[in-house]
């Protein structure tokens, strides 16, 4: 399957974990960029600083290639969702260092878009939801950006969590509440 | 679909019934029209409000990209760190002894000890649970009593899910190393945490909550290396 060191576009998943935990680069690099997007996305929403997400994504990287041979094809879960795993798992740690504390919702904020009003409204808003996702409790977060934001199913972000559905289920309504809550009283403000 | 349901999927899901599960998305645009039709103003309300935190939500994107050089700073990474990969059939089988120590010698009596007073009251919540009124009339408290006392668990909605998040943390990595005392470690940190006593300002919300995640959560060993009911009979509750 590798040509001169290159892995064909096409080469299954599975069969790039089975070569990651054998050791080869190119076949981590290809797994890398297939999931990338993915991981960032996760990352970001889960810390909403550049800086920071990028961090969580190495970190995810090296997790990936280090654990790659505790990946069991066998015991049901895709490699997507594996990976989904280990950034939430990375991400959840970076959080717990951190441990800043409250986040504040901002009261203002500036751009520099062609129709200023409209925009620094627009942006106001963007920052103010940032936060205000940003506030909520780690795991109510991790469901809210899993289902809501990456489409996965109660089901898969159970099993990305390790806990249940019935779980999942109750940390997305309460998050919904309190981001409900939290918006509303910004639109009235 | 009636109307709790929807409120229960409103709740979940959000306004976009493409977000809901797929066998009951006709019958929440069904449900929906109705309601439009008869002035359900309570549930046209929650709607709305659903259908607004949905907008924006979607103002939350991701901003940029991850950085062009994140792989091969990894690379850069495992290299510098003689990182390899982890080999499954090298797993460990045996326990590792960080659990154990912290059940052995003279903390065992209390793990014991607060052990069965978990258990004891898991043993009085089936039984003995009961709401009472707050004097603030929109909140009640469960409340469990046993052996004439009272015990509550109380905690913040935040708080919840902080302790949660440290505890199923915790928990995972035990699991993972395939340590047979979890069970105990488990129960240790609900005792730690979780048992006040009296009754004062109790949100029974947050206790069904808790539970709620706790249940869900805990699933014994097959195999336990330590049998909670063995350890409650050798307990004496005179202890607690």
């Amino acid at each position: 399957m590798k040509a001169e060191g290159v892995i064909k576009r096409e080469y299954p998943d599975p069969e790039l974990m089975a070569l990651v935990a054998k050791g080869d680069k190119v076949a981590f690099r290809e797994l890398s960029d297939r999931y990338l997007k993915m991981i960032y996305a996760v990352a970001f929403r889960m810390f909403p600083e550049k800086a920071d997400a990028d961090d969580v994504v190495q970190d995810a990287l090296v997790r990936l290639w280090n654990k790659a041979g505790a990946w069991d094809a066998k015991a049901g879960a895709s490699v997507s969702t594996w990976i989904y795993r280990i950034t939430y798992n990375i991400a959840i740690d970076h959080k717990r260092r951190q441990k800043a504390g409250h986040v504040p919702l901002p009261d203002h904020a500036e751009s520099d878009a062609p129709d200023p009003e409209m925009a620094l409204r627009r942006q106001e808003e963007r920052q103010y939801v940032r936060a205000a996702v940003e506030s909520l409790p780690e795991r109510q977060r991790a469901a809210l950006v899993l289902c809501h934001f990456e489409g996965l199913s109660n089901a898969q972000a159970a099993e990305i969590m390790d806990t249940t559905v019935k779980s999942v289920e109750g940390l997305l309504v309460r998050a919904r509440k309190t981001l409900k809550d939290t918006l509303i009283a910004y639109k009235k403000a | 679909m009636n109307k709790g349901d929807f409120e229960h999927f409103l709740s979940l899901y959000g306004a976009d019934f493409d977000r809901w599960p797929e066998d009951v998305r006709d019958a929440a645009a069904a449900f929906y029209a109705r309601l439009k039709e008869n002035d359900a103003d309570d549930l046209a309300a929650l709607y709305q409000d659903a259908a607004f935190v949905d907008d924006m939500l979607a103002l939350y994107d991701v901003d940029g990209a991850p950085d062009a050089d994140v792989i091969a700073r990894a690379l850069t990474q495992i290299e510098q760190d003689k990182i390899v990969p982890f080999d499954a059939s090298k797993r460990r089988h045996t326990p590792v002894k960080r659990a154990g120590a912290v059940f052995a010698g003279g903390m065992r009596p209390a793990v014991y000890a607060l052990a069965a007073c978990v258990i004891l009251f898991f043993a009085g919540l089936s039984v003995m649970t009961q709401t009472v009124p707050l004097s603030d009339a929109s909140r009640t408290a469960s409340t469990t009593s046993y052996d004439g006392g009272t015990v509550v668990l109380a905690m913040a909605d935040a708080a919840v899910d902080h302790f949660m998040d440290d505890l199923m943390h915790d928990y995972a990595i035990l699991a993972d190393e395939n340590i047979s005392d979890k069970e105990m470690t488990f129960l240790w940190q609900l005792a730690q945490a979780q048992i006040v006593q009296p009754v004062s300002t109790v949100e029974s919300q947050d206790i069904e909550r808790f539970l709620d995640d706790l249940f869900d959560s805990y699933q014994p060993l097959p195999a336990p290396g330590l049998n909670l009911w063995d350890l409650y009979e050798q307990a004496s509750v005179v202890e607690l």
